[in-house]
């Protein structure tokens, strides 16, 4: 039942499209019929894949890097007061800055390669994870931390024990907007820095050579490889916080 | 023979205890009663030594190290919905560093001893209210503890349950011969579980009144109805109001 409800939304989406295209209510330039875009699609999907390799790379790394940072620090500063007062005022700017004004001192510290990409879906995804990891920290059941003083723990095993755990689905919250938001920078980026392989710079090089179906094919593979890492990361969210449903 | 001797503590402000003074021997069940409010909790966190006195002793048998199990007035939030039955008993077995198989082994006796019909693999969240509180019980007895401490552990359940779980409760500590104390502040409930009821009131908190209960083990639902229990139930209530 649920099932003929869902494909509803994409059967509209595709019903729309050709709509528009039939009877040209939008010019063919600026969008070429669903038949064109799949061909493109096809080609890309055959004979580009470098481009969806590199991107999902670029943003995957740059994700990881930020969760290996992120969370251990996020645990310590959101366990320890005093660390988070004194670092509130960093914290705060940091993650308040938009981080494609970041892109020329990542040219310079990075070069033009792949890790001044990297670096800054890590910068944006670091803050995002830091943050939701204080928050998960401070909202750790104070009853659960009272069981482990009461069977002995010390502050080591609370944190690693306890408090990690308990702060685990916050945690994931910060793990899905870090990675939507890691995707978005490598994109934009490839646009404004340039690069030979990525999606970014294909969308951008269809479009200054007017090959619209292609770009439009690009859009696509964009959009999906979100959806794919959205996939992904909710699955293994539901894996290692299974308690929260 | 358990002594709290000339305990001072403070709590947000508040003198809770002052000179406080308390001897139960040793294999008692004692249920502390009294009004909310009146330190019960701080009592058992103190024997815990999760809050330090400011001044003052504990003592078993004349020693000041011993151990003690405590289950907590919130089952939904006193277990760790991350870990499985076996390892939520097993826990504290993790914090004293002993590895997973013997904590395993240990958590699977207790299971077989007290809750076969709990299925260790299980999570928290797939367990009744009355298994998860079963669980959590079992927790404080895998570390053999000279003293159990029990904060109103059933006082969320429907009144059926928390007689019914107090019954196991009473028979598996009585099975395991050990010293507890069982905060309450419902009468029925303290008569139900005790050998012997400390009253508690006033501020600072005193010991008003020691009363020992005689009533005969296994108590059942009808226990509640004999005039010796309501008696007693009804003693206990009054000395309450003695004090202010």
């Amino acid at each position: 039942m649920s099932y003929w409800w869902k494909c509803i939304g994409p059967l509209g989406l595709v019903l729309g499209w050709t709509f528009f295209t039939k009877f040209k209510i939008i010019t063919p330039l600026y969008l070429p019929s669903l038949s064109e875009t799949i061909i493109a699609l096809k080609q890309i999907i055959l004979f580009h894949g470098a481009d969806f390799w590199a991107t999902s790379y670029r943003a995957v790394l740059g994700f990881f890097i930020a969760v290996f940072l992120a969370v251990p620090l996020g645990v310590i500063i959101g366990y320890y007061k005093k660390v988070y007062w004194s670092l509130e005022f960093v914290i705060d700017f940091f993650r308040s800055l938009p981080a494609p004004a970041l892109f020329p001192l990542a040219l310079l510290f990075f070069g033009i390669g792949d890790a001044s990409k990297i670096a800054v879906a890590a910068f944006i995804a670091f803050w995002i994870i830091l943050v939701n990891t204080i928050h998960g920290v401070w909202h750790t059941s104070q009853i659960r931390i009272s069981v482990g003083k009461v069977f002995g723990a010390n502050s080591y095993q609370s944190l690693r024990y306890i408090t990690f755990y308990d702060a685990l689905p916050e945690i994931f919250t910060g793990l899905r907007t870090g990675l939507s938001l890691a995707l978005v920078l490598v994109i934009v980026a490839e646009m404004s820095i340039g690069t030979k392989l990525g999606l970014g710079q294909k969308i951008f090089d269809s479009y200054t050579a007017y090959r619209i179906p292609d770009m439009y094919g690009y859009i696509l593979v964009v959009g999906l490889l979100g959806f794919l890492l959205n996939k992904i990361i909710r699955h293994a969210e539901k894996y290692f916080v299974h308690w929260n449903r | 023979m358990i002594q709290l001797i000339n305990i001072n503590k403070t709590y947000s402000k508040y003198q809770v205890f002052s000179n406080f003074n308390l001897e139960v021997p040793t294999g008692e069940l004692v249920s502390v009663y009294g009004p909310n409010g009146c330190g019960k909790t701080t009592l058992l966190n103190l024997i815990a030594g999760v809050q330090p006195a400011e001044q003052g002793e504990i003592l078993f048998n004349h020693q000041d190290k011993f151990k003690v199990g405590y289950i907590f007035q919130n089952y939904r939030e006193s277990l760790l919905p991350w870990l499985t039955v076996e390892d939520n008993i097993s826990f504290p077995l993790l914090l004293q560093k002993v590895d997973i198989q013997s904590r395993r082994v240990k958590a699977k006796e207790l299971l077989k001893k007290f809750a076969p019909h709990i299925n260790s693999k299980a999570y928290p969240y797939q367990l009744s209210g009355g298994q998860q509180q079963l669980v959590a019980l079992l927790r404080g007895l895998i570390v053999r503890p000279d003293i159990y401490l029990l904060d109103e552990p059933f006082s969320s359940f429907d009144y059926q349950t928390s007689l019914m779980m107090l019954k196991i409760c009473v028979e598996i500590l009585k099975q395991e011969k050990l010293t507890a104390f069982f905060v309450s502040h419902d009468g029925e409930e303290a008569v139900f579980f005790s050998t012997t009821i400390v009253v508690l009131a006033g501020n600072p908190t005193k010991v008003v009144k020691v009363f020992k209960n005689d009533l005969p083990f296994p108590r059942t639902l009808a226990s509640i109805d004999s005039p010796s229990f309501i008696n007693l139930k009804k003693d206990i209530m009054q000395a309450i109001n003695t004090v202010n």
